[in-house]
């Protein structure tokens, strides 16, 4: 008889119970959802997204991009759609020393002057070194003539350096605030109060699109590595540990860790 | 957490697991990581790239709903061997965040320590396994009759 037992609860083992959408996608490879809830489609790499460079990362020389091949299939919608609730960004990155301080679009949810949002890096210099780098969202809510950026810091992290980006973007009623983490640490917070919803199937164009704007000729494309990147939407009710939600997928370098899976249950 | 252990009536049936569909009962623990007969051993101040290219995949089949494994690493010269013992990753997300976890030995590793038997069960199927060898620190350390054993029960 063996001498050591050992019992488990494999974290994987939440996965399947998963309450609340989570799309957890794998730009290590290619663009596949690696966990979910519901049915989410791989994404479709434009310009062959370059997976050889480093290992493990999807190294963007400014040209490529994924797009969601079914915009609004079930599992991708529930995840992506701000509406009135809470949705924690997350990805793991390593921006390239821009040529320019445009903004690199990561993360394109919907086109259109409402109801559509973005999550966006940005350089404040052209240097390679120094903290010069910044990540804030722009949103166009219900009404809204056109998308506006909704930042509260910046210059908070290197280029040519791996960074965990986060952003807690509260649209609650009472809410109304978008909160920005690099590497684990709260860094700014914008306020969006008086704003309405922003429901991605209201959006006029529902294109998702990763690493480049979701218009139909893309522009502002990311330049940089991309490993992982992730939304978990938290619906109308912000989990009481979100603090160590944010530690620890800082810690795990954006895996979703038990922390955030036992909230999402 | 519950304890799995099969009832008398209940067969489970042995089954082995594979690496990229190859069955193998055995591996070997060696300095570097081998196609389909060795798993590497890090070093002590281990980074992920350096453990995703030591590691290796056992993985089984989903179908054959694994819910426990026997597992037994074996040295020859336990006083002189390059392995201290082997980290291993169940049901993990993808290779590299295998790989943190094994170089950082947190987010739910197992540690087998050498020849002692070992009995791991799971309340989910199993589907992968990644391990990679712990280093030992002996200094000309040796990876002699360095083997871990695996058999499985399928719970299907």
């Amino acid at each position: 008889m063996p001498s050591r037992d050992e019992s488990i609860s494999p974290t994987s083992k939440l996965y399947d119970s998963l309450a609340k959408p989570l799309a957890w996608l794998n730009f290590a490879a290619d663009g596949a959802p690696t966990k979910k809830r519901g049915a989410i489609s791989a994404m479709t790499g434009t310009n062959t997204p370059d997976h050889a460079t480093r290992p493990g990362w999807w190294t963007n020389d400014g040209t490529e991009y994924y797009t969601a091949p079914t915009y609004l299939e079930p599992g991708l919608q529930e995840a992506f759609d701000l509406g009135e609730n809470v949705l924690l960004l997350f990805a793991q990155v390593n921006l390239a020393t821009g040529v320019d301080t445009a903004q690199d679009y990561l993360l394109s949810v919907g086109t259109g002057a409402s109801h559509n949002w973005s999550w966006v890096v940005q350089r404040a210099s052209t240097a390679s070194s120094g903290q010069i780098c910044t990540h804030y969202v722009n949103v166009g809510f219900a009404g809204d003539a056109s998308p506006v950026g909704y930042s509260g810091g910046a210059s908070a992290f290197n280029v040519n350096a791996d960074v965990n980006i986060l952003a807690l973007l509260d649209n609650r009623p009472t809410g109304k605030t978008v909160y920005q983490y690099a590497d684990g640490v709260l860094y700014g917070a914008a306020s969006f109060a008086g704003k309405g919803a922003c429901n991605y199937a209201s959006a006029p164009t529902q294109r998702l699109r990763v690493g480049a704007t979701a218009a139909g000729s893309p522009t502002n494309q990311y330049l940089g590595g991309l490993r992982r990147l992730g939304v978990a939407n938290f619906g109308a009710s912000m989990p009481r540990n979100i603090n160590q939600i944010v530690h620890s997928l800082h810690q795990s370098n954006c895996v979703p860790t038990l922390e955030l899976l036992r909230a999402m249950q | 957490m519950q304890t799995i252990f099969p009832g008398s009536t209940v067969p489970n049936p042995y089954v082995c697991p594979n690496i990229n569909g190859t069955v193998l009962g055995s591996i070997a623990v060696a300095a570097v990581r081998a196609a389909l007969t060795a798993v590497g051993t890090m070093d002590s101040t281990p980074t992920e790239a350096e453990v995703a290219a030591l590691q290796q995949l056992l993985e089984f089949s989903a179908i054959d709903d694994v819910r426990s494994i026997n597992l037994l690493l074996v040295t020859a010269n336990p006083a002189t061997s390059a392995v201290l013992a082997v980290r291993g990753m169940v049901n993990g997300a993808d290779d590299y965040s295998d790989a943190a976890a094994l170089a950082a030995g947190t987010g739910g590793v197992i540690t087998i320590s050498p020849n002692i038997p070992y009995r791991l069960t799971s309340d989910v199927a199993i589907t992968r396994l990644m391990i990679c060898g712990f280093p030992s620190g002996v200094g000309g350390g040796n990876y002699e009759g360095c083997r871990l054993f695996l058999t499985s029960e399928s719970y299907a």
